[in-house]
């Protein structure tokens, strides 16, 4: 029972910071191309690299939250 | 979509039917670089996330025959890591080669 | 364990459930999902074989638009050697397709039969999409890191491909050896993961909708799920695509220069690609 409550609680609050982290990126992203929509090649790939690492956060919250639920 | 017989094409006759260059990828696609598209993109986030967790998974499997407990499993987690920054530091590098 | 009895939540197993068995083999739910995904596949293949014409009817463009839009993209960004892996990105894409679509269908993961245990009832359902077990994904992602490995040899030979794993320093290889054998295994294990996790999670979302609200709300999931079950499949096509083109010019990356690669057999330059902006 309390590992279900563990598990549910790491992923809810471990996918807070990410979510807030990719959606300044994007906005930050999406701004910069509104000023300038030829840079997008250029704003392309620094923006990858930072909502992949924004993500892996999230991922390591969603690995600890399925170890909480399948291991004992 | 274009009317001639694409399939054809695939299945190996000779010509080649000029395509407009960017349908489908983003920035790059070249001449033969490996492209720079946004399945990629969708991809870097969770390859990052499982590269540190396949390391702590071999340190612990090397640990579980070695049975030097938590010397490998600590390696594993700083492999991870670091295969994680290679991951980033291909991308970069390959950006930064266009 | 999976529990199915009206008023409690429903939940769908992770492991697929075995319907009968053959001898020493057991036949699970998303084995049939399979089969079923590969006899709509080949009767596509049939039917273009036996009777397709040259000026297409509607059907047949119909069923050309994926072939053409598939095969458009791996050409324009496949690299030079596309049309020998053309057909297999093709397959990833038409197969995880399909079977990600089955899953929509009236009666697949709804209509089984009820296995009295101990605790409650549970449903077996007779039809499982094929990509909700996490032996169909790991499988095309083995086939996948296959198709990378043996390309890579291929082209760059087993030393080029080797002195990949040793790294550029040559004095760092008993670091870089590790990690790079984590970063190809990291690979493999993110391709089966998305596209499992993906499915499965749609299922779980169908069935708790369908349980929950029957008459008009799992609509809408539905149409989600047609959306991820498309994007799924495209983006491990894709990814298989982008790998193989990787594998390929390693060794030309390691030139310097951006002259045409040397070592490859060049029957015609794919297109001369429009200047760049970027």
């Amino acid at each position: 029972m309390d590992s279900n409550l563990a598990a549910g609680l790491a992923m809810g609050l471990g996918a807070i910071g990410p979510g807030i982290g990719l959606g300044i990126a994007v906005s930050k992203a999406m701004e910069a191309l509104g000023r300038n929509p030829e840079a997008s090649g250029a704003i392309f790939v620094p923006y990858v690299l930072g909502i992949a690492l924004a993500e892996a956060v999230a991922i390591y919250a969603l690995v600890v939250s399925l170890l909480l639920i399948f291991v004992k | 979509m274009v009317p001639e017989g694409r399939a054809n094409d695939v299945l190996g006759a000779v010509e080649v039917t000029g395509q407009d260059p960017d349908r489908g990828a983003s920035p790059g696609g070249g001449s033969g670089g490996p492209p720079l598209n946004w399945a990629l993109a969708l991809d870097l986030g969770l390859r990052l996330g499982i590269s540190v967790i396949v390391g702590i998974g071999l340190g612990l499997l090397v640990d579980s025959w070695l049975h030097t407990s938590p010397l490998f499993t600590l390696v594993g987690v700083v492999l991870g890591m670091a295969a994680a920054m290679l991951t980033i530091w291909d991308v970069a590098k390959q950006a930064m080669r266009r | 364990m999976p529990i199915f009895a009206a008023g409690e939540l429903v939940t769908v197993s992770i492991k697929a459930e075995p319907l009968f068995t053959i001898g020493p083999f057991t036949f699970t739910n998303s084995m049939v999902g399979a089969l079923l995904a590969s006899a709509l596949l080949l009767l596509m293949g049939w039917y273009f074989t036996r009777r397709s014409t040259l000026v297409p009817s509607r059907l047949q463009s119909l069923l050309e638009f994926p072939i053409e839009w598939m095969a458009g993209i791996v050409e324009t960004s496949g690299g030079r050697m596309w049309r020998g892996f053309v057909t297999l990105v093709l397959t990833f894409f038409l197969m995880i397709l399909v079977a990600n679509w089955i899953g929509l269908l009236p009666g697949v993961g709804t209509v089984g039969e009820v296995h009295h245990a101990e605790g409650g009832a549970e449903l077996v359902p007779f039809v499982r999409p094929a990509s909700a077990d996490l032996n169909f994904t790991l499988g095309l992602a083995l086939i996948a890191f296959v198709a990378f490995v043996s390309w890579g040899i291929r082209i760059n030979g087993v030393r080029g491909y080797l002195s990949e794993f040793l790294g550029e320093p040559r004095y760092m290889a008993p670091l870089m050896a590790p990690i790079h054998v984590i970063s190809e295994l990291s690979r493999l294990i993110s391709l089966s993961m998305r596209l499992f996790g993906n499915v499965f999670a749609g299922e779980v979302l169908l069935a708790t909708m369908l349980a929950l609200v029957p008459l008009a709300v799992p609509t809408v999931f539905i149409g989600l799920e047609l959306i991820f079950g498309f994007v799924q499949a495209l983006v491990f096509a894709l990814l298989a695509m982008t790998y193989i083109t990787l594998a390929i010019a390693e060794h030309a990356h390691h030139d310097e220069d951006s002259s045409p690669h040397v070592a490859q057999p060049a029957p015609a330059e794919t297109h001369p690609s429009a200047p760049e902006a970027a």
